[in-house]
């Protein structure tokens, strides 16, 4: 019996697609503070590149998940999406998948609940964005089927290489001006919103 | 109750009033100021007050009610004549006599006079607000003006002025504007932009003295070699003189329960290890509050980096660290967009400049806080 | 060329320091949250602002009209 590989196909790019995305968002967060393009972007726009870059990773794992779902040729019933381990197919691998994905919603979402958590907390939070790309970094390796391809070799050696150098970068970065008692001899007055 | 007398009310007195009461101090604050306006921000004098970009009563450092709000007690057009350190008081140039238990001597600076000039009409100063109004009259387009001194003062005044339609002409004694703090590399870079924007230069004369026309008004600049420059108005900008007053990191002068800050004081700094008077905005600020604290009895000695930027000729000028004698000037870019980096014998970077390049100022100051 | 008038959405803020590093004299970072003088004529905030990460500083031209954020 023939199948219809198109869902498969759609799994399978879709998947790539959205590691690449992954890694991207990773570097533009781990580089923004640095003015990667010296004048010409300001590190609030490369922010705003990190979030867009992240928003559009969980579009494709959206569609990496929809596309399994739709896919005849292997058997995942909806709760293997949303448990890790439970989906018969290679599940400590997929499994990762899944929890990177909903670790994943969560970074994502943590921004807009700031509010609530405290910047603090988003912080710490934030951390578990390494969490995230190596669950899926691991995920796509073990249980992706395109592993074998040298392209998509490439992709995860890349991956794993620019990452782990962005953030050598970034540890080697120079501590800012550490907190002082005064600024600008004007102390924020009671009275006024800006003081603590 | 503690009384603290602040004698002026510049950037450093009121920052150090206010600091005070931030700080929780409750006790009596009493502010004079030498001149019968609210406090204000000086900087704007040579720049867009003479411009008329903006107005005097825009200039305050505070809102109006501000000062009586925090209870602190504003003395407008009272100068501190003198005070005794030993019975702790001082008295007001009309008499009156007031004690104190902390004294904070935030004097300022008056202009310094050219040497063995008469009075006339039409030789202005600029260091008050009534200085900035009075030239600002005289900033008509045709009006020939001739500027004394191309430091800071002179060059923001000649920028201000030339962009009003005013006939130029700066007379310097050094061979490049700003020289002595900038050197002569980045003078003559200045120097250049300068002339590009239609101000005459006169370098490396100095001047011997101010003609009177038959009116008593002045009628021109007589340079050292003969020459006499025509004028209508002339600005003397030769520098400022204070009296020094020697402080600690945290202010405190020899005198127990006097300290000093902002122009008037010359105060010792760790990371330079010496004294220094700066005459920037930022050491103003900074030193005040580090006499609020220390009148608190708290030790928080200012050592920031010495930092201090000038607004001429469509350069943002912006200068971070100390540096009297270098051994090299690394400069690089041009008129429009340029750093310079000035460097010991050693190659330690001690200070350095930047021109329209703000985002460089961040990477300089860690540089210059690594290198100390 | 102005003073400038500073407000910080704290709620943006994330502790990054790029805007001390800039204005040291005028922000600072407050058990991780950046505070500032409120106004200042020195265009290093101008910098300052433009630096952050989060777009959390705004300056104000004194006689009104936004500058940056």
């Amino acid at each position: 019996m023939k199948t219809d590989p198109t869902f498969w196909i759609l799994a399978r790019s879709s998947g790539l697609l959205a590691y690449a995305l992954l890694t991207a968002s990773v570097l533009a967060g781990l580089v923004l503070k640095a003015r990667p393009f010296g004048r010409a972007l300001k590190p609030a726009s490369v922010t705003d590149l990190h979030r867009f870059l992240a928003f559009l990773g969980l579009g494709a794992v959206a569609l990496h998940g929809l596309a399994l779902a739709l896919d005849k040729a292997v058997p995942m019933p909806i709760l293997g999406l949303l448990v890790p381990g439970f989906a018969s197919y290679r599940p400590l691998w997929t499994g990762l998948g899944v929890a990177a994905a909903e670790l994943m919603i969560l970074v994502y979402a943590s921004f807009s609940l700031r509010r609530f958590i405290g910047a603090k907390r988003w912080r710490r939070l934030h951390w578990a964005t390494y969490g995230i790309f190596g669950a899926a970094t691991v995920h796509g390796i073990a249980a992706g089927s395109d592993t074998g391809k040298p392209w998509v070799l490439a992709l995860y050696l890349g991956a794993i290489g620019s990452v782990a150098a962005a953030t050598a970068w970034r540890a080697l970065v120079p501590p800012t001006v550490p907190e002082r008692k005064k600024s600008d001899g004007s102390v924020p007055h009671r009275d006024r919103q800006v003081a603590v | 109750m503690t009384t603290v007398l602040i004698a002026g009310a510049g950037l450093a007195g009121t920052r150090c009033a206010e600091a005070l009461r931030a700080e929780g101090f409750d006790g009596r604050i009493v502010l004079l100021g030498e001149e019968p306006v609210e406090p204000y921000e000086r900087p704007a004098l040579s720049k867009e007050l003479l411009a008329g970009r903006r107005r005097a009563d825009d200039l305050a450092l505070r809102p109006p009610g501000f000062w009586a709000e925090q209870g602190i007690e504003l003395g407008l057009g009272k100068r501190v004549a003198a005070f005794d350190p030993v019975c702790r008081t001082a008295t007001t140039a009309d008499g009156a006599v007031l004690s104190w238990d902390a004294l904070v001597l935030a004097t300022g600076a008056r202009a310094r006079r050219l040497p063995g000039s008469p009075r006339l009409a039409g030789v202005h100063y600029l260091r008050t607000l009534a200085d900035a109004l009075a030239l600002r009259e005289k900033l008509q387009p045709g009006r020939r003006l001739a500027v004394v001194g191309a430091g800071f003062i002179g060059g923001e005044v000649s920028s201000t002025a030339q962009a009003l339609g005013v006939d130029v002409t700066l007379v310097n004694g050094g061979a490049a504007p700003l020289e002595r703090v900038l050197g002569r590399e980045v003078g003559d870079l200045l120097a250049e932009r300068y002339r590009a924007h239609g101000v005459a230069l006169e370098l490396g004369t100095p001047v011997a003295g101010l003609v009177p026309g038959r009116d008593g008004r002045v009628r021109s600049v007589r340079l050292a070699t003969g020459r006499e420059l025509r004028c209508d108005t002339v600005l003397v900008a030769v520098g400022a003189v204070t009296g020094e007053i020697a402080t600690d990191a945290c202010g405190r002068t020899a005198v127990p329960s006097v300290y000093a800050c902002g122009d008037a004081a010359s105060a010792w700094r760790p990371r330079l290890a010496r004294r220094l008077r700066a005459e920037h905005w930022t050491s103003a600020a900074g030193q005040a509050a580090a006499v609020a604290a220390a009148i608190l009895g708290r030790s928080e000695p200012y050592d920031d980096l010495p930092y201090f930027w000038s607004d001429q000729f469509g350069l943002r000028l912006q200068h971070v660290g100390h540096a009297e004698r270098w051994a090299r000037v690394e400069l690089e870019g041009d008129g429009e967009s340029f750093g310079a980096r000035y460097l010991d014998e050693d190659g330690r970077l001690l200070a350095a400049l930047t021109a329209n390049r703000p985002r460089e100022i961040g990477p300089l100051r860690r540089e210059l806080a690594l290198a100390a | 060329m102005a003073r400038y008038r500073i407000v910080i959405d704290r709620s943006l803020c994330s502790g990054f320091g790029s805007c001390v590093e800039h204005a040291p004299n005028v922000v600072r970072l407050e058990r991780g949250v950046a505070v500032s003088a409120g106004e200042t004529p020195d265009p290093a905030i101008l910098d300052a602002a433009t630096a952050c990460p989060m777009g959390a500083i705004a300056v104000y031209d004194d006689a009104a009209g936004e500058q940056l954020a």
